[in-house]
């Protein structure tokens, strides 16, 4: 027999280490249990997000103008990735990978979207080579007209890292809207992603698919627009021969935009998909431009379009009665010592009111802007609030360029500006710059005498913001008489809007333009005695505002009204 | 021999086995089947140890232990890059290590069982002998193997009734470099040490410099630790220090293995559904963490029951070689205690996350044919023991 003491005390050691390592069996297996049973099941259960269908977009008839297609999309395991696997990944599917930004990552990373069958097959056959990937099956966005809508709809893309630090809904890989309604009604059109569950092996293999019951994805909300889609589509057919030119249109009864056509644009199909950086530059340094939204961000001098507001200061102030012929044209005004001349060379002779805006007399106008003079006229065109935005529901409005005194006065210096700039600008030739969607507005303006905020989406008649014309309601009539003449009158510079059956508004603009030929303009409304549309077009380069504007925007006003009554039998 | 303790050597082993082979049919089929064949294999073993006399191993003791040098020195020698821990026998591996253990038990109990000698020729003799297999597994490198002699030596000589003067010299200096990374246990160690004297009535020269080596040791180790340590190393042990920090490697073992065990709870996930092993995010699972393993399909009720048998076994065993009277039989016995305690704390140690990975088997549980031939012979050793120890004490009264 050994020693006792000794014996006794190697048996106290030992079942003391026994006891500790008890003591830890039973922290790990039943304290922390649950916490363990979540690792292990984090270790093999991996979910991947399922992108949810995205509201579709809607006509205000209710016809689709984007909906869903079906593509593939390749997604890897970035925690079990190999470089070698990726780059030979990267050769399959055509892609650029930087192994560096997906190794060791935890999670499943997109990689491509929109892979064709070809590839998804050579991927697939090489299985065991990549164990980590996921092909599956997602919905994207589909745009039904192709570019006719680019600039209204937009189109959709994966998100920025500023969206991802801006709200923390989305991931990575995730789809947004990148600019037009997409943008804007981003939140109502995205719906919430899902998440689809695989268990997977060390190597990242899927052994079992939904090991825990899948997160469905939900659905975005559908979104109804103001727009018509024959209209649309009606405009971008009308411009086939143009390269460039803009088309709005406005119910001036409720600011419902019921056409919204921008020329060049881009396909919306084509840029979702995602491009390459070399292709999307080459779009950002097309001289035309195609990814300006010209309806909204285009700035344009409103030409003659213009003289309806002059007429309206000059009216307002009394400066002028409707019937007086103050002046006659003899083909140019003189002021100071310099001529201004009128479009016409041979001269309108004395013309009234309601006539000088159916010829679109250069001279009268100039008169009248003489009459009021420079800062009366800058303050007073303020009053239409053309020079801020109008607040479309759309990104990337630009307000209009008015500019004030201390504008001009920076220019030329205090008490050194030229009062001769008045006329240039009573005539919409000088500095004022405005787009589109404002003349088409002012249009509406005139044309009930007070009218709605712009809006793309259908809204509630009640939750709609008006505005009321800065002038007397018999102010604008004087204006509308004139407009009227100016498409049916015998000298009429419209002529060409005139439609049968219709009786049709407007004012032709020809706006001058440093780069080439003038641009045409013109604004117009219909009926006339019940407005119901209020149209703008705009030909780039392209010439007198009479001959080649006025015939698209009068088609425009026969297609609309003629369709509704069409729709009605 | 007394019942109870013959049915102990036979029935807990058994139902270890019987446990280890379970898990390793649900790993594969391929370990359970090789596995089984060991299995067959070492219960003639086990025959072949409890049949033939006692004296016949004594001898056997150092040519055994002379050839196990050999194999180690031989997988040095000819093992390629990578750890060299085995001999190839065709398709069989044989760990020479293991036959170490078993050469080194018989040699030491030899030498032990010599009353005659001094206690510092013992302390020398048995410690020279525990140096070179030491040396020769921690170049493998594997170094909880090479503890295994070690500790099997600490442990015989304090049950053999080693001075405390000696003792002290013996044990303050691993514990000395253990502490050195914390200066409070350090400090600790250092007045124990100084207590420890003071109680054993120790001259000023004995205490001066059992003081003087723990000083050495405690600032020596840190330098040796950043300068001479090849970088695997010093991985090994700060994985296991903070294994989340290092997910793959050491440290990701160490964690997969926690998970298993924990996410198993009290009734375990059931035969063959151990997602942690049968996704293979757990690796080893047959061998170092066949426990984890185990623990994962079995829960807490499994994991318990090995604890229960472990600590019957060692308790069994070494109850009955104190009680021998045969100083070679009693330190055979100590011997075969101090292989059962340190593997069974060193694995499950690991498993639980106490230890930087080991590498040392769950006797009679873990996959490998090497150390259950050897585990074995230990018990065919201790029953031959205990039945000459009760016939010799039955002719002596």
């Amino acid at each position: 027999m050994g020693n006792t003491v000794r014996y006794k005390g190697f048996l106290y050691l030992f079942f003391a280490l026994w006891g500790l390592l008890l003591l830890r069996l039973v922290k790990i297996q039943i304290l922390d249990h649950e916490q363990y049973l979540k690792q292990a099941e984090k270790n093999y259960i991996k979910p991947l997000r399922v992108p949810p269908l995205r509201g579709k977009i809607l006509d205000r008839e209710g016809r689709v103008l984007a909906d869903w297609k079906p593509i593939f999309r390749i997604s890897v395991l970035g925690e079990k990735t190999t470089k070698e696997g990726l780059l030979e990944l990267s050769r399959l599917l055509h892609v650029d990978i930087d192994p560096d930004t997906i190794i060791g990552r935890p999670g499943y990373i997109r990689i491509k979207d929109g892979a064709s069958l070809e590839e998804v097959i050579s991927v697939e056959e090489r299985e065991d080579r990549f164990p980590w990937i996921v092909v599956s099956t997602i919905p994207t966005r589909r745009y039904l007209y192709d570019g006719a809508f680019f600039h209204l709809l937009g189109y959709t893309g994966e998100v920025s890292p500023s969206d991802l630090e801006r709200d923390p809904n989305y991931r990575p890989g995730d789809i947004i809207g990148k600019s037009g309604v997409e943008k804007e009604y981003e939140e109502m059109l995205r719906g919430k992603p899902g998440y689809k569950f695989y268990s997977v092996d060390a190597t990242g293999k899927i052994i079992e698919t939904d090991p825990r019951p899948p997160i469905l994805p939900v659905k975005g909300k559908d979104i109804v627009l103001t727009v018509d889609l024959g209209l649309q589509l009606y405009a971008d057919s009308l411009f086939s021969d143009y390269r460039r030119g803009v088309a709005v249109a406005l119910d001036p009864r409720n600011g419902d935009v019921l056409l919204f056509y921008s020329k060049p644009y881009a396909d919306p199909n084509v840029l979702s998909m995602g491009i390459s950086r070399e292709e999307w530059k080459k779009l950002l340094e097309r001289k035309d431009n195609p990814l300006l939204d010209r309806c909204i961000a285009g700035l344009y001098p409103p030409g003659s379009i213009f003289k309806l507001v002059t007429g309206a200061i000059a009216l307002d102030l009394k400066l002028v009665r409707p019937h007086d012929r103050p002046v006659v044209c003899r083909g140019a005004y003189k002021m100071g010592n310099r001529l201004w001349r009128c479009w016409l060379p041979s001269g309108h002779g004395a013309l009234d009111f309601y006539h000088a805006i159916e010829q679109s007399c250069d001279v009268y106008f100039y008169y009248l802007g003489q009459k009021i003079g420079l800062a009366r006229f800058l303050k007073y065109v303020r009053n239409f609030g053309l020079q801020e935005k109008l607040g479309i529901d759309l990104p990337g409005e630009k307000g209009g360029f008015i500019p004030d005194m201390a504008w001009y006065e920076e220019r030329y210096g205090k008490g050194r500006v030229p009062e001769g700039l008045v006329l240039n600008l009573a005539i919409g030739q000088g500095e004022i710059l405005l787009t589109p969607l404002d003349l088409a507005f002012l249009t509406a303006l005139i044309s009930r005498d007070s009218t709605a905020t712009p809006h793309i989406l259908k809204a509630n008649p009640e939750k709609l913001s008006w505005h009321r014309a800065p002038v007397e309601g018999s102010i604008l009539e004087h204006i509308r008489r004139g407009m009227y003449l100016a498409v049916n009158g015998e000298e009429g510079t419209g002529v060409n809007a005139q439609i049968e059956g219709i009786e049709v508004a407007g004012k032709t603009g020809t706006a001058q333009n440093p780069h080439g030929k003038e641009h045409a303009l013109f604004a117009a409304f219909a009926p006339y005695e019940d407005p119901q549309i209020a149209v703008v077009v705009i030909v780039e380069n392209a010439g007198h505002g009479g001959s080649f504007a006025a015939p698209i925007a009068g088609k425009l006003i026969e297609r609309y009204l003629k369709g509704k009554e069409n729709a009605k039998k | 021999m007394p019942r109870s303790e013959a049915r102990a050597f036979i029935i807990i082993p058994f139902t270890l086995l019987a446990m280890g082979l379970v898990e390793l049919s649900s790993i594969s089929q391929f370990y359970f089947e090789r596995q089984l064949a060991w299995a067959f294999f070492s219960v003639s073993v086990f025959a072949l140890f409890a049949l033939v006399p006692l004296k016949f191993w004594k001898a056997l003791g150092i040519p055994l232990y002379l050839a196990s040098l050999l194999f180690l020195a031989l997988a040095l020698a000819i093992g390629g890059p990578g750890p060299r821990r085995w001999l190839q026998f065709g398709s069989t591996r044989f760990q020479p290590s293991e036959l170490a253990k078993l050469g080194y038990i018989l040699v030491a109990a030899r030498i032990l069982s010599n009353r005659r000698k001094s206690q510092i020729a013992l302390l020398l003799q048995l410690g020279f002998l525990a140096l070179i297999p030491f040396l020769l597994t921690i170049a493998e490198p594997d170094l909880a193997t090479s503890v295994t002699f070690l500790w099997i030596y600490v442990v015989l000589l304090f049950l053999f009734d080693i001075s405390p003067f000696y003792l002290a010299f013996l044990l303050m200096p691993p514990l000395a470099v253990i502490t050195s990374f914390s200066p409070i246990l350090f400090l600790l160690l250092f007045v124990g040490a100084l207590l420890y004297s003071r109680y054993i009535k120790a001259g000023l020269a004995y205490t001066v410099s059992l003081l003087t080596l723990i000083l050495f040791l405690g600032f020596s180790t840190p330098l040796i630790w950043k300068k001479a340590l090849k970088p695997y190393q010093r991985e090994r042990v700060i994985a296991f220090l903070a294994p989340e920090k290092y997910r793959t490697g050491s440290g990701w073992q160490i964690l997969q293995a926690r998970i298993a065990l924990g996410s198993g709870g009290l009734g375990g996930k059931g035969y063959g559904r151990g997602t942690q092993k049968g996704l293979s995010f757990l690796p080893a699972a047959h061998t170092d963490f066949i426990f984890s393993s185990f623990g994962e399909e079995f829960g807490f009720v499994g994991s318990f029951l090995v604890f229960i048998l472990f600590s019957g076994l060692i308790y069994t065993i070494l109850r009955s070689s104190f009680k021998m009277r045969d100083r070679f039989r009693r330190a055979l016995g100590i011997g075969i205690g101090a292989y059962f305690t340190y593997h069974f704390l060193a694995n499950i140690g690991t498993n639980l996350g106490f230890f930087p990975v080991a590498g040392v088997p769950l006797p009679f549980m873990t996959y490998g044919g090497s150390h259950l031939t050897v585990e074995a012979a230990l018990l065919g050793l201790l029953i031959r023991a205990l039945r000459e120890e009760s016939s010799s004490y039955r002719i002596l009264e």
